[in-house]
């Protein structure tokens, strides 16, 4: 699939309900345009609570309805672990791969507060993106 | 044998944090739960249970029972400089031994699984007139020994003291039987495998239902549930209707796998609450912890609808039935369960 751009979602190492929620939050923004494509990366991650699961389920529904694309980034052995027991990484699988030509990634903080997004997010070069 | 009670037997439970040489062991203790692993439960029992039955059948009745305290991680106390109460029970246990006027004394410390036979051990102990005889592996020793009684006997210090002083003339009994260290949680995997496999004597407790699945008295399986032999579901577990058991997957007792979870190559030990839908995976899972066994890596998870202890669920499915939408008296639910198995 062609993007002009992703956004790269660095989750915290405790991705618990008030993360899930400001992300949630932040991302209702971000994905507004058609075909998005998000790079989750998990590389930090070491809890994920039933909060944190449902939001990225419903933000992989959001994308999946605008024909978009969700790819695991890096990722921690814990994340992978929780991914494989709660079958997330299956559904993660189904989208389609983002071109490696993606122009460039925004990045979107996920444990910060709303303002502080707005300030810090940013353009970076394209970045490998893990298998 | 027929001399039941010249053959005494002492066992020591090994802690959970430190291994026979006295490494630390970064992985062990977190997803055990911190229990020493002679206590964890192996396809029905633990092995201390299964060492004890197999001393028995060796013809050594009651042995005695003691746990490591942090003073001690070796199968010859004397080798320890500090007092405590371990060695103060040691001591009580080896008199009390000697009183009961036995020839040979068993010395083991359960840190590691050992088939051996305690009656070809104390033969070869007494054939060759050891004062002590350790087993050894091809490569190292295993934390089992017979000692010569008479050489224990004495009016001045301790029991630990003189037996250190027969470590330099002891003998080594060969040994090319089934073992398992039990250093790391992939190590306690691989016992429960080898078991339902048939490749150690481990014996799963119940009943072998069809080929290589065996069930425990009072498991409850529902009919859509597949279970892929081997695989061992213990006693009053229960496995809910579209699960997957496979992989030689071990259930031990009072679990409970909610609907449309899979289970491949695991060990679920006692108590163990599974939720709807997981995919359990090369792990073992205690309770809410899980570890993995190809990642090395154990997470918790704080979810109780995901993985938990089946009690403290129980308790909190009650709680939320008594506020529930449906507010079904527990009679009703009693024909739901009973209408599912």
């Amino acid at each position: 699939m062609e993007s002009q751009s992703a956004l790269l979602v660095r989750l915290p190492e405790h991705f618990n309900a008030a993360e899930a929620e400001s992300l949630n939050r932040e991302l209702e923004r971000a994905l507004s345009n058609d075909q998005p494509c998000l790079i989750v990366d998990f590389s930090s991650v070491k809890q994920i609570d039933a909060r944190g699961l449902e939001m990225l389920l419903q933000c992989m529904v959001k994308v999946a309805r605008e024909d978009g694309a969700v790819q695991i980034g890096d990722i921690s052995p814990e994340a992978a672990t929780i991914l494989e027991m709660t079958r997330m990484d299956r559904i993660l699988e189904m989208f389609p791969r983002i071109s490696e030509d993606t122009a460039t990634i925004r990045i979107v903080p996920a444990h910060v507060s709303m303002e502080e997004v707005d300030e810090q997010v940013q353009t970076e070069e394209p970045q490998p993106l893990a298998a | 044998m027929g001399d039941k009670l010249e053959i005494g037997a002492i066992i020591t439970v090994a802690g959970n944090a430190q291994a026979e040489s006295g490494a630390r062991v970064p992985y062990l203790s977190q997803p055990l739960g911190g229990r020493p692993l002679a206590c964890h439960e192996i396809l029905g029992a633990n092995l201390l249970n299964r060492t004890l039955e197999s001393l028995r059948l060796s013809g050594i009745q009651s042995p005695s029972v003691l746990f490591e305290d942090s003073g001690c991680d070796s199968l010859f106390p004397s080798r320890q400089p500090a007092a405590g109460k371990f060695f103060s029970e040691w001591e009580s246990a080896v008199a009390d031994n000697l009183d009961q006027g036995v020839r040979s004394l068993v010395l083991i410390r359960l840190g590691s699984y050992l088939e051996i036979d305690f009656t070809q051990l104390i033969t070869f102990h007494r054939e060759s007139e050891s004062v002590l005889t350790q087993v050894f592996g091809q490569k190292s020793a295993y934390d089992v020994a017979a000692v010569d009684a008479n050489h224990l006997r004495g009016e001045k210090g301790s029991y630990r003291g003189r037996l250190s002083a027969l470590i330099p003339y002891h003998r080594r009994f060969p040994f090319s039987g089934y073992s398992n260290r039990l250093r790391e949680p992939q190590d306690f995997r691989r016992l429960a495998h080898d078991g339902l496999t048939g490749r150690n004597a481990i014996v799963p407790v119940g009943k072998e239902v069809s080929p290589g699945i065996w069930l425990g008295e009072g498991a409850r399986i529902d009919p859509t549930a597949r279970i892929s032999a081997p695989a061992y579901i213990g006693r009053n577990s229960v496995i809910k209707g579209s699960c997957h058991i496979h992989g030689a997957s071990t259930i031990e007792r009072d679990c409970e796998v909610d609907f449309g979870t899979s289970v491949t190559d695991s060990s679920v030990l006692p108590g163990t609450y599974l939720g709807i839908g997981l995919n359990i995976v090369h792990s073992i899972v205690d309770s809410n912890k899980l570890f993995h066994l190809n990642r090395n890596v154990e997470v918790e998870i704080s979810d109780r609808n995901m993985l938990g202890s089946k009690r403290s669920r129980s308790v909190l499915t009650k709680l939320m039935g008594e506020r529930s939408f449906f507010n079904r008296r527990n009679s009703d639910l009693n024909q739901v369960d009973a209408h599912l198995y």
